[in-house]
């Protein structure tokens, strides 16, 4: 069909055809992208805003709270595959296989948190992890456990833990969903085959599940790359980077450095840092795509 | 040795009974075809059989032991799917020595018997491919090489060719023919076709709603089908069947003739009065001189309905009895007009008679064989 | 991102029979507390001004912070609108979104009357004005009266006295915090750094430090700094302030002490209305920040504050803006202001008894009387230096980093600055 078009109109139709979508890229994606590049070039507005060339790349490279951020950032990827793909690949796989009785009401329960925003997701849970009188104190209480100190969000050790948690909470039922609809387009009698050929229930879900599901699990693997390296909303309403900086990501430093450091320029330096590391990983998906 | 022993077996899913208390045993090295129409339990009995269902009441014997709660992959058993269940990511020699990985066999040893069974079914060109590069029939074959591969003792068959065209059917049919011979394994067969259970089975098990019809060798269930119901599955085209009342000098049709039938010699002296079906196969009816050779002819003339030529011979509709166009057959094909009288000669020695109520086979020249141990042929 | 509440007055109905054309100005504030006043402001300001609207929106304190610096960064600022005197008014100003108002101070606007040359110097910077004070404000120590009174407990003289005070309470009642506090948003911890500073350090070399006029080697290199922060550890050490300090927020931290959860609170004179709000008023009382003996700063100083607004220099109404800032800012709107909102108006002169709840007239007493006052860190202090001092603030909270560490990090960022500066 494509081929039918392209020998009747030739390179210059595909252009027509294509260039709305080029220009709104083009005047929503590419232009802003070249601005924040030229505007990291310059000083900052508090300091004449001359050209200055890499200097706020300079900058960059030996500032350290750019570094926690950069490094959190990939901590949280990290975490988030497993936590998120990983945990919501499993819960589908028990739902898929095992639950008979009940998979409904369990999967909207899991899945009830994708609904609600993730701003909303942090106050409810910085509510509920008050460190004096919110819930999880009070079940810390209740079960006699010891509570830390500073509570989960504002000791260091236990914030990024804590925000991981709560991201896991709210995207596992995401992940699970898109899961579960992949594995439940594996035909049944594939497992009846693979337990007549004595494969265990690990061993099938290793050799015929996820093998089944690879799509869906490099589908979700993307969200989450890209998802967890432009996140934002749940670490600033959870902790603001805090305590100190000790869950800084590159979202939340981004806006500190534009509006409350006032560096705008050195912000927008950072912005082109993070769409040239989202650009890399999203030719890393296509790559890996035309290869599958 | 690796017999298999179907005692009272039921199922019942929630609070209907689909399968009522089944008795069949099956010889080593026996090929049994399961038939009968959708929904009758035989796909059933065989999942049951495999593990893959669990049994509500009765028991299920192989080689002797019974197996009701034993893992289906340690009955000793291997199935092939309609489907073919083929792994999708895994090679042909992949999906073949599954089963032997899993177990934890050496390398070695799933490759030996990988290649074993794909010489026997001619697979060794394809071991790298993926079941998605393979034509149908060539999936088929690898479905049957992974059952092969783990040496089971009996073979279980869902309806295996049905996903394939007429073609390849009639040439896996043969295929499937010579495995059997040759791996000698215990074999249970579902299929919905008629012709597949006739031309491989030693012995035919029809089944309707949940119980067994008739169980037999493919001879005894096509000349002395147990009920009007078997003798209306078996055969094709199936047999005639018309409504009417016997009476001493035979049977009356109804709206028409009185076929002339000798009741007493049939066994049938005391069921005068009855309501009966009166039966006939197709292969019993022809004009003169058609090659059919009636011990006890009976000759009508007949109304062409319709005529279906099918090149060696040609297929006769027309009207009988009641119940609508009754089938005969030209062996030797002449063009035929609609409406035209010809003379049909019937073979009345091979007619059937049923109970119009129960369907039950009524009289002699037949022996009801409901026997449960009959050895298979060698 | 955030949660912005936006009121907005109409004048459309007032202004709906006059002829000519109508001039709009917008006004953007940081709320919600300002609310009733502002209203009233609005309404008696468009009464006289017939052919002028004014546009109200508000957003609240943290969001603004931020917001506001977007809004002057966009092609549509507000024409007039909130700022900290200090280094977050300068921040702005030194982007050249200002209005340069002398000429308003010259011709003598309604707003120069009375006002108070110190708090309006305030809004000088760079040898032009930026700025007309509203409100100063000031931080203090609180404390619940009847459990005081109830215990035999005293008013803590010195820190010493302090720490040993919240060791009295912790034993008298085990569910009774000593000191509420909340820095989930730092700049409460950086309230108590600011006036430790200040007993610490004197004030004319922590100014030089504050706005890195001092040889860059020699920038906050004086040892009161690091006593202050002991100091500051010493608290907590003492079990002065509640579990989870770096994640309750100062609404919490308020409201523990306004229940009865906590006995004292260090709050600003913005806080009484709140507290009274919460069904609190008139069982508590201020008392100043403890003395620290040997201590080399000022043992009597305070924290002092201004806040006021800023014309923008994009505005296409500036005459109209100063006109609604004059009158914002008169001495007869400072007496509605006190009135309506409890708050300290800078143009406090012409007050008249009454005006000002007796708290509000306290705290105003205490910060005159003072012989050293001095704004919070955040908003004197070189800004990516104020960064280090908020950030690093939660680390010493959390015990991640000690008082040596944290003055290294502020030593290296104010060489830094002063470097670049």
């Amino acid at each position: 069909m494509a081929a039918t078009i392209r020998r009747r109109h030739g390179t210059g139709f595909d252009l027509v055809m294509i260039a709305p979508a080029l220009a709104l890229f083009g005047l929503f994606i590419v232009w802003p992208a070249v601005q924040a590049l030229v505007t990291s070039l310059h000083a900052e507005p508090t300091r004449g805003g001359g050209f200055v060339g890499v200097a706020n790349y300079r900058d960059m490279a030996s500032d350290p709270v750019f570094w926690i951020a950069m490094k959190n950032n990939v901590l949280f990827i990290l975490c988030n595959l497993v936590f998120q793909v990983g945990v919501g690949t499993v819960f589908a796989a028990l739902i898929d296989q095992g639950i008979r009785r009940g998979s409904t009401v369990i999967r909207t329960i899991i899945f009830a948190p994708l609904v609600i925003a993730p701003v909303a997701i942090g106050v409810i849970w910085a509510m509920l992890l008050e460190p004096n009188f919110g819930l999880v104190r009070q079940t810390f209480n209740a079960t006699g456990l010891p509570f830390p100190r500073q509570g989960l969000l504002g000791n260091p050790d236990l914030a990024f833990a804590s925000i991981v948690a709560v991201g896991a909470w709210n995207y596992i039922g995401f992940m699970m969903t898109i899961m579960l609809a992949a594995m439940q387009g594996i035909p049944r009698d594939l497992y009846e085959a693979a337990r007549l050929d004595g494969s265990s229930p690990l061993q099938t879900f290793w050799n015929i599940t996820l093998p089944g599901v690879r799509g869906a699990l490099i589908l979700c693997a993307l969200i989450v790359v890209v998802g967890s390296f432009k996140t934002f909303e749940l670490v600033y309403v959870l902790t603001r980077g805090g305590p100190g900086n000790t869950t800084q990501v590159l979202g939340t430093y981004i806006v500190e450095a534009a509006f409350q450091l006032f560096r705008p320029n050195y912000a927008a330096g950072m912005s082109v840092v993070v769409l040239v590391v989202a650009i890399l990983f999203g030719s890393l998906q296509v790559w890996s795509g035309r290869r599958a | 040795m690796a017999d298999v022993d179907i005692r009272n077996l039921s199922k019942d899913y929630g609070a209907a009974r689909v399968l009522h208390g089944v008795d069949l045993s099956i010889a080593d090295g026996e090929f049994v075809a399961l038939v009968g129409p959708s929904g009758c339990g035989k796909s059933t009995t065989l999942r049951m059989v495999a593990g893959l269902e669990s049994v509500s009441d009765g028991t299920i014997a192989i080689g002797g032991a019974v197996v009701n709660e034993v893992e289906p992959a340690d009955r000793g058993i291997a199935m092939v799917f309609q489907s073919y269940a083929l792994y999708p990511h895994m090679s042909v020699a992949g999906n073949m020595g599954y089963a032997l990985k899993v177990a934890g066999r050496p390398r070695d040893e799933i490759r030996t018997r990988v290649a074993e069974a794909a010489r026997i079914l001619d697979l060794e060109a394809l071991l790298d491919r993926r079941p998605a590069d393979l034509s149908g029939g060539q999936r088929q074959r690898v479905a049957m090489g992974r059952a092969i591969v783990r040496r089971p003792k009996v073979f279980l068959f869902d309806e295996p060719l049905s996903n394939l065209d007429a073609k390849l059917r009639t040439q896996m049919r043969t295929e499937i023919k010579r495995i059997h011979r040759q791996v000698g394994a215990t074999t249970v067969y579902v299929t919905h076709d008629q012709v597949e259970a006739m031309t491989l089975a030693d012995r035919i098990v029809i089944m309707r709603d949940g119980r067994l019809e008739q169980v037999g060798t493919p001879e005894d269930v096509f000349d002395r089908p147990a009920s009007a119901f078997v003798a209306a599955f078996i055969g094709s085209p199936p047999m005639n069947l018309a409504a009417g009342r016997l009476e001493a000098g035979g049977v009356r049709l109804d709206g028409g003739a009185t076929v002339p039938l000798n009741l007493p010699a049939r066994g049938l002296a005391d069921a005068v009065g009855r309501r009966v079906l009166f039966g006939l196969r197709p292969n019993d009816i022809a004009p003169e001189g058609h090659g059919m050779d009636a011990a006890e002819p009976w000759e009508i003339e007949a109304t062409v309905s319709a005529a279906e030529p099918l090149g060696g011979e040609t297929l006769v509709f027309f009207p009988m009895g009641e119940g609508g166009d009754w089938i005969g057959r030209m062996l030797k094909p002449r063009a035929l007009r609609l409406g035209e009288t010809i003379v049909l000669r019937f073979d009345l020695a091979r007619a059937h008679v049923f109970d119009a109520e129960t369907g039950a086979r009524l009289g002699g020249a037949t022996h009801e064989d409901r026997t449960i141990n009959q050895g298979g042929r060698p | 991102m955030r949660t912005t509440f936006i009121a907005t007055t109409t004048a459309a109905l007032l202004a709906a029979g006059v002829a000519g054309a109508q001039t709009t100005i917008t006004f953007q504030d940081q709320g919600p507390e300002r609310e009733p006043f502002n209203e009233e402001a609005i309404r008696l300001f468009e009464e006289a001004n017939p052919d002028i609207d004014v546009e109200y929106a508000w957003q609240a304190n943290e969001p603004y912070k931020t917001g506001i610096k977007v809004m002057m960064e966009s092609n549509d600022p507000p024409d007039v609108y909130f700022v900290w005197a200090g280094s977050f008014a300068n921040d702005i100003a030194d982007t050249g979104v200002v209005s340069e108002i002398s000429d308003s101070e010259t011709r003598g606007d309604a707003w120069t009357r009375g006002a108070s040359k110190g708090i309006v110097d305030q809004f000088r910077h760079n040898d032009g004005l930026y700025g007309v004070p509203a409100e100063i404000y000031t931080k203090t120590m609180w404390k619940n009266d009847a459990f005081f009174d109830d215990n035999g407990l005293e008013v803590p003289e010195t820190l010493d006295e302090l720490r040993t005070l919240c060791g009295r309470i912790r034993e008298v009642d085990p569910l009774m915090v000593p000191i509420s506090f909340g820095a989930s948003e730092s700049w409460t911890i950086n309230h108590y750094l600011t006036i430790l500073f200040q007993r610490h350090v004197p004030i004319e070399t922590a100014l030089a430090d504050y706005q890195l006029q001092a040889p860059a080697d020699e920038l906050f290199t004086h040892p009161g700094y690091e006593k202050a922060l002991e100091d500051f550890v010493s608290l907590i050490d003492a079990q002065c302030f509640n579990d989870g300090i770096n994640s309750v927020t100062p609404e919490v931290g308020r409201t523990m002490f306004a229940t009865e959860l906590a006995a004292m609170n260090f709050c600003g004179s913005w806080c009484p209305p709140m507290f009274d709000d919460q069904g609190f008023a008139g069982r508590y009382s201020m008392f100043p920040f403890p003395r620290i003996e040997g201590a080399e700063g000022d043992q009597d100083g305070v924290l002092v504050g201004a806040v006021g607004y800023q014309v923008s220099e994009a505005s296409d109404e500036r005459e109209a803006a100063l006109k609604f800032v004059s009158h914002l800012l008169s001495p007869e709107m400072a007496a509605l202001r006190a009135r309506m909102i409890g708050r300290i108006p800078s143009n406090n002169a012409a007050l008249e008894d009454g005006d000002l709840a007796p708290m509000a007239a306290a705290l105003l007493d205490m910060a005159t009387s003072a012989p050293v006052s001095v704004p919070p860190l955040n908003t004197i202090v070189e800004t990516s230096v104020s960064d280090v001092i908020l950030k690093s603030g939660q680390d010493l909270v959390a015990g991640t980093i000690t008082p040596a560490e944290f003055m290294d990090r502020v030593r290296a960022q104010a060489r830094d600055a002063a470097s670049r500066g």
